[in-house]
């Protein structure tokens, strides 16, 4: 992507006014988007990113400078314009680049670049059409699709020269169903750190049949009650409770200043004894996955919670001199306009012992989460909430009438003590996460897992 | 430059076949400075630039777009660009603007701004952290303490004669200060805005912030139940925001919005009027003309609760055998088109925030709302969300509340509001710049505990 010696020079022109660090990131990617709305291609986008980050460090210090234009005497401008932002004290730098083996462990069996667009708007086409032939009152299906190949080449003054090359795939279908003027949505997506080999794994017909299946129940739904109550999450995108509730808050970005409820606990019991949880960049193919980190560490299993117990942070190098911690391999960024950060990975509630069935039917009056959507947090209050996409009610022990319009709030703090069963039918999901190093994709994953008491935010008294 | 390699990638295009082509070039300076314990501790300076490439092929739109411009890149577009018009579906008439109409000038962009010297801005900063703390000693620190100046300039050059350029800046103070007290932690957020530096309020931002943030502490939830609410102006604005979607002409057509066939009828209370303005001066969201290069023109999209217009850029209006609104939108260069508004508001009604509390028996005041991307559903318009603010008892604000959601239906909320505020404020935590006064609704569902 650019030759070492001009990375060097680079390097050197960062730290010519001074810094104890500095890092190149270079980013060439290219994006494949395709929407299709009832049954029809309606938009197509190609493109191609690429740009180069520069960052410099002194002290707990940083400077962040990126540019699209990569010609040498350019670069060299931008280098030592940040140099001179940073105001410290020239260092007589040297560098020698150590090439870390590429030990690539997410192969890609079939680059999306090479699939022709006809056969990714036939997999459109499977989607929709098992959606919209699903129940007469779907009146509306929209599929989208997006694959992307993303090259970078991380060098920094520590003689670290890494390239990775990082390639997802998605595909997603909402589904909108209509009685009596009412309309419901309902969407479900698969995302991969595969190349477009995923479709000979996934069958896309099921993902539009559980889109327009979610759609039609909601039709029937009547409005959640509002209290609170024991709730039973399931497994897959279910997680977004543990990446909102605890995950934000163990990221460097918010520990290393102390604005995290969690800051500072290292070791204490933070969460039931039943509670492990992982955040692990090295799941192969995993929709989080890199060989590498953003900033040229390689990615690793980090266990955060053992048994209740707070074991790790995700650290970053910026925020790890603040901490006086190593990196944990977490810092991540949407590209090459954003500073990297520790993030979260792929991060995982594992298996426990529970069976499902025992859950529900450990339940008097509550609800039975089936599908989350997105949700946030504050970390320094530890307040977060999150919407539930297709919910219903147990009573007595059973699961009944589908609810609609429940988001679950509470605090990290407080629900990570009140999980009281975890069951064994783990399965992973995947989303999209948004902070300060931009959006990016997250995946996130958990067995079924029954809260004793979180306050459910609907209309109907109880 | 940009224009010589323009004409050239025109020039390849015609060859190509392409019956129509536009170029959008959009280019972005950007300075951020973060403060914290007296140090800059983060520094940001950038510039870059992309373009935008559609065309029409045997009557299909394709886009493509770059960050490079080399030779190998202006090949990538023309290839993209052909690929992507050639899956093509959708029958829709495409067609590109011909630069006809009158383009009212805006003239908000202040070449002093980037002149101003960085060092002032980080002493704005050092500042406004050691004020922040000296403010209230449950001011314990800054979780975030920033300054950002972004200039813009977007030029859209296309083979049917449009060729229109525009430039605009801004910079941006705020800080969040994270207050504790009897081991209960908030945080609250202070922010000034403008195009000159030497505007910005430190001591806005400081009493903002310091009053969202201690003003909570000691929050707790409330019983769940069923009561009158009044949303405060800015938190009105960011929950409308979220569901301008409905407006657009693009989701009207696909069956996906609810406002289909509601043109001429009564949608809101008769008290609402919702405006856009995309000539206001000094307010964010102004230009002359939108992503397609057409125009923008003022309007009222509601007007006394009755729904006039929706959202239209060139291929909705045609679909529908009118003229463009001028609401064409692209989120970047990286974008297709869509529709948005530009600076956009609730008219404010007569009524003074305290008489509107003032005729409460029981009721919460709300000043936030959390997880607006998550909680609501534009299609069927039902929200469920977590929110913050204060009870009301007997007319008057008690004690802070927090942990508590508040659900409703979007339109029907906008059927039972009861009072409109006096104090319309715009806000740019909305996903539009949107601004909207305070607002009473004579009932919610509040769950609590």
């Amino acid at each position: 992507m650019l030759e070492q010696q001009l990375v060097r020079e680079v390097l050197l022109a960062a730290l010519s006014k001074g810094g104890d660090y500095a890092e190149i990131y270079v980013e060439d990617r290219f994006n494949t988007s395709i929407e299709m709305i009832k049954g029809k291609v309606e938009k197509t986008l190609s493109g191609r990113d690429y740009g180069v980050g520069i960052r410099i460090f002194n002290g707990l210090n940083s400077v962040y400078t990126y540019t699209n234009n990569s010609n040498p005497f350019n670069l060299m401008d931008v280098a030592k314009k940040a140099s001179i932002a940073l105001k410290g004290i020239p260092l007589n730098a040297k560098i020698d680049f150590v090439m870390d083996s590429v030990n690539i462990r997410h192969t890609v069996k079939r680059d999306p670049k090479s699939v022709s667009k006809n056969l990714k708007v036939d997999l459109m086409r499977k989607g929709f059409e098992a959606a919209y032939g699903y129940d007469s009152r779907v009146n509306q299906v929209v599929v989208n699709y997006i694959d992307y190949t993303q090259n970078v080449l991380i060098a920094n003054s520590e003689g670290k020269f890494v390239e990775d090359e990082r390639t997802r795939t998605r595909y997603t279908v909402s589904a909108v169903a209509e009685k009596n003027g009412g309309m419901q949505t309902g969407s479900i997506g698969k995302g991969s750190g595969k190349g477009f080999e995923l479709y000979d794994e996934i069958d896309v017909a099921h993902i539009g049949r559980e889109a327009a299946r979610i759609a039609c129940t909601m039709l029937e739904a009547r409005p959640a009650p509002s209290g609170k109550f024991p709730v039973v999450i399931d497994n897959k995108f279910g997680g977004v409770i543990f990446h909102e509730a605890c995950g934000h808050g163990l990221e460097a970005t918010s520990v290393a200043k102390g604005n995290s409820v969690f800051a500072g606990k290292l070791g204490q019991k933070i969460a039931s004894d039943i509670v492990t949880a992982v955040d692990d960049g090295t799941v192969v193919n995993g929709w989080g996955s890199a060989n590498f980190d953003d900033e040229g560490s390689p990615t690793r299993r980090n266990v955060l919670i053992e048994n209740g117990v707070l074991k790790s942070y995700m650290i970053d190098k910026l925020n790890g001199r603040r901490m006086n911690m190593p990196s944990t391999g977490s810092a991540r960024r949407q590209s090459y306009k954003f500073a990297p950060t520790s993030r979260m990975t792929n991060t995982y509630i594992l298996n426990g012992s529970s069976k499902f069935e025992d859950m529900i039917q450990s339940v008097e009056k509550g609800l039975y989460a089936k599908y989350l959507g997105g949700g946030s947090v504050n970390t320094a209050t530890g307040e977060f909430n999150f919407a539930v996409q297709e919910g219903y009610m147990i009573e007595n022990g059973k699961i009944t009438a589908p609810v609609k319009g429940a988001t679950l709030i509470g605090t990290g703090v407080d629900i990570l003590n009140r999980i009281e069963m975890v069951s064994d039918n783990f399965e992973s999901g995947e989303g999209m996460c948004g902070s300060i190093s931009g959006s990016i994709p997250a995946g996130l994953g958990q067995p079924a897992i029954k809260v004793s008491e979180i306050t459910v935010g609907g209309r109907e008294e109880a | 430059m940009i224009r010589s390699q323009i004409h050239s990638l025109f020039e390849k295009g015609r060859i190509k076949g392409f019956t129509s082509q536009e170029v959008y070039y959009q280019e972005s300076k950007k300075l951020a400075i973060s403060v914290f314990n007296g140090q800059v501790d983060k520094f940001t300076l950038s510039e870059d630039g992309g373009m935008s490439y559609r065309v029409i092929y045997h009557g299909k739109m394709g886009y493509a777009y770059s960050e490079r411009f080399d030779d190998e890149a202006i090949e990538m577009l023309l290839d993209e660009a052909f690929g992507n018009a050639e899956v093509i579906e959708s029958e829709d008439e495409v067609f590109l603007h011909d630069g006809s109409g009158t383009y009212t000038k805006i003239d908000d962009f202040n070449p002093e701004l980037s002149k101003q010297p960085i060092d002032d801005k980080i002493k704005f900063l050092v500042d406004l952290e050691s004020e922040l703390k000296a403010h209230d000693s449950r001011i314990k620190r800054l979780s975030y303490n920033n300054y950002v100046e972004v200039e813009s300039s977007r030029l859209i050059i296309n083979t049917e004669g449009l060729d229109v350029e525009d430039k605009s800046n801004y910079c941006l103070a705020y800080a969040m200060p994270v207050v504790q007290s009897n081991g209960d932690t908030r945080t609250g957020l202070g922010y000034d805005i403008g195009n000159d530096f030497y505007t910005l309020s430190s001591s806005k931002i400081i009493m903002d912030a310091a009053k969202e943030s201690l003003g909570m502490l000691g929050a707790e939830p409330i019983t769940s139940k069923t009561c009158p609410v009044v949303v405060k102006n800015e938190a009105f604005a960011q929950l409308f925001s979220a569901y301008m979607g409905i407006f657009s002409a693009d989701r009207v057509q696909k069956d996906i919005s609810t406002l289909k066939g509601k043109i001429g009828q009564i949608i809101a209370s008769e008290m609402i009027t919702l405006v856009e303005d995309p000539h206001m001066s000094g307010a964010m969201a102004s230009s002359s003309f939108d992503s397609e290069g057409v125009p923008t023109a003022s309007k009222r999209i509601i007007e006394k609760g009755v729904l006039k217009t929706y959202l239209y850029n060139l291929k909705t209006a045609r679909k529908d055998g009118i003229e463009s609104t001028g609401n064409a939108s692209k989120g970047s260069y990286k974008g297709t088109i869509g529709t948005a508004p530009s600076n956009i508001y609730i008219e404010p009604g007569k009524v003074s925030f305290d008489e509107m509390i003032g005729i409460i028996d029981e009721g919460v005041f709300i000043t936030g709302f959390q997880g607006l991307h998550a909680g609501i559903d534009s299609i069927s318009g039902d929200f469920s969300l977590q929110c913050h603010g204060f009870e009301v008892k007997n007319g008057k604000l008690g004690k802070p509340v927090s942990q508590i959601t508040v659900s409703g239906n979007f339109f029907e909320m906008l059927k039972a509001i009861d009072a409109i505020g006096d104090d319309l404020v715009f806000s740019i935590m909305a996903s539009d710049f949107m601004g909207a006064p305070s607002m009473s609704i004579n009932k919610m569902a509040i769950s609590g505990i």
